[in-house]
């Protein structure tokens, strides 16, 4: 099957003419975006064009459920409620889908027939896909995902698990996967997207998620990529929050040792655009780079209505030969007056390869507002870890300690209380703490 | 609030109090940019062959070349062959005394408000008064000369001094390194040279005026410093303009270097015409300035007090090669109207103990837009390297924009790098505050403002000071409630 042909196949798949319409338009946008290089100012020190393989396969990768798979899957804990793509498809078998009244969970390919009018009226809408290469090649490919609808006034107290598992099974394999989250008025949910690479193998993907708060709604959400040796992932999480609504989105990244040839790369694109009045975003992230790996957060938080507020807070530790790259927007239109913005990245330099690259940015269009920006780059405090060894502490214990506390930090900001625990524990084992 | 409409429409209001044009007769290279004019300058200047060699090359790189456009200010694309490239003063008299100066340029003087009769007593300043890219007249060029040093216009320098500038120009800003850098290369008209000898600290502060002032030519300025080892300069730059209709176009190149143990300090007050209450007019100000701390524990410091031009876009540099050199950048800029401002600096961190420090303040006022873009780069090679960033904008009105853009890239694990930007208006509770103390609202704003630029203020030698503060209120005046 030549490459329009699989367009057109899964184009014919979709019986809603104005999604097929929206798809064909960002497949236009995307042929004239291309894969961007890093004289792009948004890719300025992530240079995707020379990580990604030079032919990559939109064509969906084989998801068959193996033996290895399997096994993997059940040496996860246990989660209440879960979602699982295998390859970017979904598994109903091997998932847990909570039944709850006012709440909707199923695959996006499912949605496009079976709530087409939702589809129609949230699908592709906030994500800019004329100016952001991988949006317009997911929104124009993306073959499955999940789609959520939680219905008005509607709380889901556990949170739902959304994995996506990859194996790698055709290397070329570039998936897209996408979700898409409306929460309406006052109901509120908390999800985490899981992402993990089953196999030993260099995986692709890129993801792209829309999430629409609603009046007075609640979303958090948590980004896991825990478990991503070997991936090159590209994550793009569009949000827009209504008035009085809070969205609070935490991106952790442990970027594992790399045992193929590939440099491993992490991409994460978080926009949150506050449109109603005394809306909230709070955006964290912790990343931990390791060996070669490379870790790239990009955050936009876009004030376009009054009286909103929003809180940034990313830390980073970079080992090895690891390259850290943060670039934090925060935007605050005319109308947006009493704005109150603020933003804090640190990072720690632990090893002399290691690098960071940060950009913290500023754009105020109103004048009644508070804004402001730390950056800093620097070493653990020789005092603290003084005063530690003065007390017998040996000095790679000390320093695990202060990273544990350094990070620790970004971790307290996640809500949930089992992902935030769950969360805890992954970093004593990633620091080989005990206490 | 209707005060406040009123004072802002005051201000908006205010003409530019320094626009007049000075009638001298002047001599044009024809029109627009080729080959030829390149010559024509290099032989007005009586340049030995190397120099039109340098130039020409500089010139057929900035052919090759295009325009950058990542910058956050626009302005409609220039047509570099509608420009006069060159424009001297016909006649060109040896000058002993004051007196024997055009009356004319006498009365500029006097209408910039600074004699300079009186400058020179009072201050001690040295000034190479360039009019039009001609220098006129060189004041204590003998007292210099005793001490060796060497301040001189960059044309003198090229005849007199092949050596000193065939081994620094273009060291430190090469002639393709970038579209405006490569179009000064080759067609600059003149500028300032300095050299300080070893051990020489410099008894005054040298200071350059320039003047843009035939209509339709570009003013394309060279400076060269160089400050031997142990040496020490402190050089003002400050500038006012004529007011015209058609934008101008300023593209200046500044290079510094300092040997080991040595420092300068470069002073900058900019006061060009900004364009007129609908933004139509004024300079265009694209400028390449940077310092090379060359040598060890040398220093150089960048002050720049930015309230004019239509566009203003500039990063003056440090690159600190030398151990333990120190690079600082001090800068207040303010828009109003329609002005743009994208300015800001670069550290360059390449030796070991390396410091650096950047204040910025912006203010913004009316529909103008000003953004601080800065880099600071930390190398492999900078062992415990440091940086202190700091950035504040002040947003006067609801009209316009302030923005941030720094750059942080740090290779070395020791290094030390500590950012921090702030955007705000004035608080209403500090208003308040002067406000039941008795103070008007414009008073109690100028305080304010002035409080909140004294960190880069005090940096500027006295004079420069006074005058800073004066183009402040000027260009800011009741624009605020």
């Amino acid at each position: 099957m030549s490459f329009t042909e699989n367009i057109e196949k899964q184009f014919a798949e979709v019986s809603n003419s104005n999604v097929v319409d929206l798809r064909r338009s960002a497949f236009t946008a995307f042929e004239k975006l291309g894969i961007p290089t890093s004289r792009h100012e948004e890719w300025k020190y992530t240079n995707i064009k020379t990580k990604l393989n030079e032919d990559i396969s939109l064509a969906p990768a084989d998801s068959q459920v193996n033996a290895a798979v399997k096994n993997y899957i059940a040496s996860l804990p246990p989660y209440a409620f879960r979602i699982i793509f295998l390859n970017g498809v979904f598994h109903p078998e091997l998932s847990i889908v909570p039944d709850i009244n006012g709440l909707t969970i199923c695959s996006l390919k499912d949605a496009f027939t079976s709530h087409s009018t939702l589809v129609e009226t949230y699908f592709g809408k906030l994500v800019n896909y004329n100016e952001e290469h991988f949006a317009a090649l997911n929104t124009a490919f993306v073959n499955d995902g999940a789609f959520i609808h939680v219905q008005k006034n509607v709380v889901v107290k556990e949170p739902i698990y959304i994995q996506y598992f990859f194996t790698a099974s055709d290397v070329n394999a570039f998936t897209q996967t996408r979700n898409l989250v409306i929460v309406e008025e006052s109901a509120s949910i908390e999800l985490a997207e899981d992402f993990r690479n089953a196999s030993n193998i260099m995986v692709q993907y890129n993801h792209v998620s829309e999430m629409y708060i609603g009046k007075n709604a609640n979303l958090d959400v948590v980004k896991l990529q825990l478990e991503l040796n070997n991936a090159i992932g590209i994550h793009t999480l569009e949000s827009q929050v209504e008035r009085d609504g809070k969205f609070s989105a935490a991106t952790i990244t442990f970027a594992s040792p790399n045992t193929g040839t590939g440099k491993p790369l992490i991409r994460n694109n978080v926009t949150a655009r506050l449109v109603g009045q005394n809306a909230h975003a709070d955006l964290n992230g912790l990343y931990f780079g390791k060996e070669n790996a490379h870790i790239d957060n990009h955050i936009l938080v876009d004030h376009v209505a009054p009286n909103c507020t929003s809180n940034q807070l990313y830390k980073g530790v970079l080992n090895g030969e690891s390259v850290g790259v943060f670039n934090g927007k925060i935007f605050v239109k005319s109308d947006a007056q009493k704005t109150n913005a603020f933003q804090s990245s640190k990072a720690l330099l632990l090893s002399n390869d290691a690098s960071i690259n940060s950009k913290p940015q500023l754009e105020i269009f109103a004048d009644d507002v508070k804004c402001s920006h730390g950056a800093t780059v620097g070493q653990l405090d020789e005092n603290a870890l003084f005063y530690l060894r003065a007390r017998g502490i040996t000095k790679f214990e000390a320093v695990q300690i202060l990273t544990y506390a350094f990070a620790h930090e970004v971790i307290d900001h996640v809500h949930s209380k089992p992902i935030r625990q769950f969360l805890c524990d992954k970093l004593k084992d990633e620091l080989k703490v005990n206490f | 609030m209707a005060d406040n409409d009123k004072i802002i429409d005051e201000v908006v209001a205010n003409d530019y109090k320094y626009g007049f044009t000075t009638n001298i007769e002047q001599e044009f290279a024809a029109i627009g940019l080729s080959e030829d004019t390149v010559r024509f300058i290099s032989a007005k200047k009586n340049e030995p062959e190397w120099m039109l060699e340098w130039r020409l090359k500089a010139y057929r790189a900035w052919l090759k070349m295009e325009q950058p456009k990542w910058q956050n200010v626009h302005f409609p694309e220039i047509d570099f062959q509608s420009i006069y490239y060159y424009a001297a003063q016909k006649k060109k008299k040896v000058i002993n005394s004051l007196d024997d100066v055009d009356p004319e340029i006498r009365a500029t003087y006097d209408k910039l408000g600074i004699p300079i009769q009186e400058q020179k007593m009072l201050a001690g300043v040295a000034v190479d008064y360039v009019m039009d890219s001609e220098s006129v007249i060189t004041t204590f060029r003998e007292s210099l000369k005793e001490k060796g040093i060497i301040f001189c216009s960059i044309s003198d320098a090229i005849r007199e001094q092949p050596e000193l500038v065939k081994q620094y120009l273009g060291s430190i800003v090469p002639q393709r390194d970038n579209y405006y850098a490569a179009l000064n290369s080759a067609v600059f008209s003149d500028g300032s040279f300095v050299f300080i000898p070893k051990g020489v600290r410099c008894p005054m502060e040298l200071s350059t005026y320039f003047r843009i002032n035939a209509e339709n030519t570009g003013q394309f300025e060279r400076t060269l410093i160089i400050a031997e080892e142990g040496s020490y300069v402190s050089y003002l730059e400050g500038c006012t303009a004529p007011m015209r209709d058609e934008n101008q176009l300023h593209a200046a190149v500044v290079e510094l270097i300092t040997l080991d143990n040595a420092e300068i300090k470069y002073s900058t007050v900019q006061n060009w015409y900004p364009g007129d209450k609908e933004g139509k007019g004024g300079i265009y100000n694209f400028v390449t300035k940077r310092g090379m701390c060359k040598g060890k524990n040398s220093k150089i410091s960048w002050t720049q007090v930015e309230t004019g031009s239509a566009i203003t876009w500039k990063y003056p540099s440090c690159i600190l090669k030398g151990d333990n050199s120190i690079g600082e950048f001090y800068s207040v800029a303010v828009t109003n109207n329609y002005q743009q401002a994208d300015t800001g600096t670069k550290m360059i961190h390449i030796g070991k103990n390396t410091r650096s420090r950047i204040v910025s303040k912006g203010i913004s006022a009316g529909k103008s837009q000003n953004s601080y873009r800065g880099q600071v780069q930390v190398h492999k090679t900078a062992d415990n390297a440091y940086n202190f960033s700091q950035c504040d904008s002040l947003l006067i009105g609801d009209k316009c924009g302030a923005h941030t853009f720094p750059y942080l890239e740090i290779k070395n694990m020791t290094g030390k790098v500590e950012h921090e930007a702030t955007t705000s208006k004035i608080g209403e509770d500090l208003l308040f505050y002067c406000n039941q103390r008795g103070l008007t609202n414009e008073e109690a704003v100028s305080m304010i403002i002035n409080g909140y630029c004294k960190e880069v203020f005090k940096q500027l030698p006295m004079e420069f000071m006074v005058e800073a503060q004066k183009l402040l209120s000027i260009s800011l005046e009741g624009s605020v409630g």
